[in-house]
């Protein structure tokens, strides 16, 4: 049964429905709460939340993208345990910030000094985006959701999700520097209209 | 351009499958076992919704009853004023406001005052008067009651700002950007608390019996009278004390504590744990006072992101620029500009905005 005949069944009062959703879900949602912290109770805590309100909430309505809702849920909760946790409310440096450590890097690209390279220079410009720029990154080139899935899981309209990739690619863009112009921008694009997504 | 492209395409590629087999897998047995926890807690919730409304209605007057009978006996709250001061600064966050760049002095709950200039200089008389840069602000008026609770105040000093602030006891505190310090208007008789979240340089008047302390988010720091730097910063992963004059105690909460003698620098790591005290020259650790920024092999990463905090800009600094090392002294009062064209001038990188960023890169 997919999503949306899912989710119709959740309005009725299905909750064997709800916990399908939950079984589908639950590792997309706590890899996602884990971009933004790495308490993994913490996140597991906040998904048993998302479903709690979900059975408590008597204002639900029709969803064209659940999953988007799960996870955009999921993100507002979290959000909120962090800034009542943490006393600075600032945790933008470090989310999503794909650690991937040298010898990691290293064993990917064995043989190839020049792909090594390149992927620490893209590692290192990735990490200088702002936090908004890799989530929307993160959700369309990792977890291969459509700008639509995207906008909707960060509550942001489409049109500005697709914004915010223009905007990634334009600083990756700037920080790679021009040897990387043509190509990155030839690769992104490529992807974007689907070329490359159904791979992923 | 053919290569480069497929290259990339290769590199992203292999990078995104990184990712994704890296990420946490969970076992589809465990996940439908947690699901109970979900559906118990829906259950609890539901019967709580009942006794809830119940038990409001019992403490609404219950509280009204304690409040006639037993505020005549009242006593100075016994609870130790160090949580009193670290609850006030919990739940009293200041609101993320990013249109307002402006130094904030919240007096109390109810009064603010926001200050436009670069700098802010409080003072507090020894009678409690308040001037913010040279204003008088408020006039305070004698303390009839004795067991009135404490009164506390915040100064936020966002990035791109300083101030300097004179208590009443005749502490001198410097605070540098992106920095908060809440401290009580009146310090109990017994003991002087502040906290600090960020940096500040402090010249602690001596008053051997009020104890003078600084808590931070892992550490405190107990001094009598002397001149010290604090500095930590809540989103850095190691915060700093290092000692110009007298003598500090400096603990963790966790029963441990180090003694530090002037010319000492202390590392203190998130979870709270010690490094060793090292002989430093303290010079650079506290140039920051007279707005200037010394740095001595350090690498540029680290001087950019002072000079974030301290200009409130942004920085995307190029790898290869980061791991530079460069020595030198930087007039702070001088404009980002003139800043940025002394490093340029010594250095091998170029500099260029960028929306509202500032890249750098080698030359």
């Amino acid at each position: 049964m997919n999503d949306i005949e899912l989710w119709k069944l959740v309005l009725k009062g299905d909750s064997s429905a709800l916990s399908m959703l939950y079984c589908r879900y639950y590792e997309l949602m706590l890899n996602f709460g884990l971009r933004y912290t790495p308490d993994v109770d913490l996140v597991k805590d906040c998904i048993q939340d998302v479903f709690v309100k979900i059975c408590s909430s008597r204002r639900l309505s029709e969803l064209t993208y659940v999953k988007s809702y799960l996870l955009a849920s999921m993100r507002n909760v979290l959000i909120d345990r962090l800034s009542a946790l943490h006393v600075e409310e600032n945790i933008d440096d470090h989310a999503f910030s794909l650690d991937i450590d040298d010898t990691a890097l290293e064993r990917i690209f064995k043989h190839d000094d020049e792909k090594l390279r390149l992927s620490r220079r893209l590692l290192s410009a990735y990490g200088m985006l702002p936090k908004k720029q890799r989530e929307v990154l993160y959700l369309r080139y990792v977890k291969g959701l459509s700008h639509k899935e995207v906008a909707a899981a960060l509550e942001i309209n489409p049109q500005s999700s697709m914004n915010q990739i223009h905007r990634a690619l334009d600083r990756l863009r700037a920080i790679l520097g021009p040897d990387f112009d043509a190509s990155m921008a030839l690769f992104f694009w490529a992807a974007g209209t689907g070329t490359l997504s159904a791979s992923l | 351009m053919g290569k480069q492209q497929t290259d990339i395409d290769n590199v992203v590629r292999r990078l995104v499958d990184y990712v994704n087999s890296n990420e946490v897998r969970v076992d589809p047995d465990d996940v439908m076992r947690s699901w109970f926890g979900v559906s118990r807690a829906v259950r609890v919730n539901r019967r709580r919704r009942v006794y809830r409304r119940v038990a409001l209605l019992l403490t609404a007057s219950a509280a009204m009853i304690v409040l006639f009978v037993g505020f005549p006996f009242l006593r100075p709250s016994a609870v130790d004023s160090a949580d009193s001061i670290k609850d006030y600064a919990m739940q009293n966050l200041p609101m993320s406001d990013s249109d307002n760049d402006n130094i904030v002095l919240m007096i109390s709950d109810n009064e603010r005052i926001d200050v436009e200039k670069e700098e802010a200089e409080i003072v507090y008389t020894a009678q409690g008067d308040l001037t913010v840069n040279s204003d008088t602000v408020s006039a305070k008026p004698k303390s009839v009651d004795a067991v009135a609770a404490p009164v506390y105040s915040q100064l936020i000093v966002p990035k791109g700002r300083r101030s300097q602030l004179l208590l009443s006891d005749g502490t001198r505190v410097w605070v540098n950007s992106g920095t908060r310090v809440v401290y009580p208007q009146e310090f109990a008789t017994d003991r002087r608390e502040v906290i600090v979240e960020g940096e500040a340089y402090l010249e602690v008047a001596s008053d051997v019996a009020r104890p003078f302390t600084v808590i931070t988010r892992d550490f405190n720091v107990c001094v009598t009278g002397t001149s010290f730097n604090v500095s930590a910063y809540p989103m850095e992963p190691e915060a700093s004390v290092v000692l110009v004059g007298g003598r500090v105690t400096v603990d963790n909460g966790k029963g441990e504590h180090v003694a530090l003698v002037p010319g000492q620098y202390l590392a203190v790591d998130s979870a709270g744990v010690f490094g060793t005290p090292v002989d430093v020259d303290v010079v650079p650790y506290v140039s920051w006072i007279h707005n200037m920024l010394i740095y001595s092999n350090e690498p540029l990463a680290e001087v950019f992101k002072k000079l974030e905090l301290y200009y409130g800009c942004r920085f995307a600094v190029d790898p290869i620029v980061s791991e530079m090392r460069v020595s030198g002294k930087l007039d702070l009062k001088k404009s980002l500009d003139e800043v940025i064209s002394v490093i340029t001038y010594s250095a091998p990188i170029v500099c260029a905005e960028e929306e509202g960023f500032i890249y750098v890169r080698p030359e």
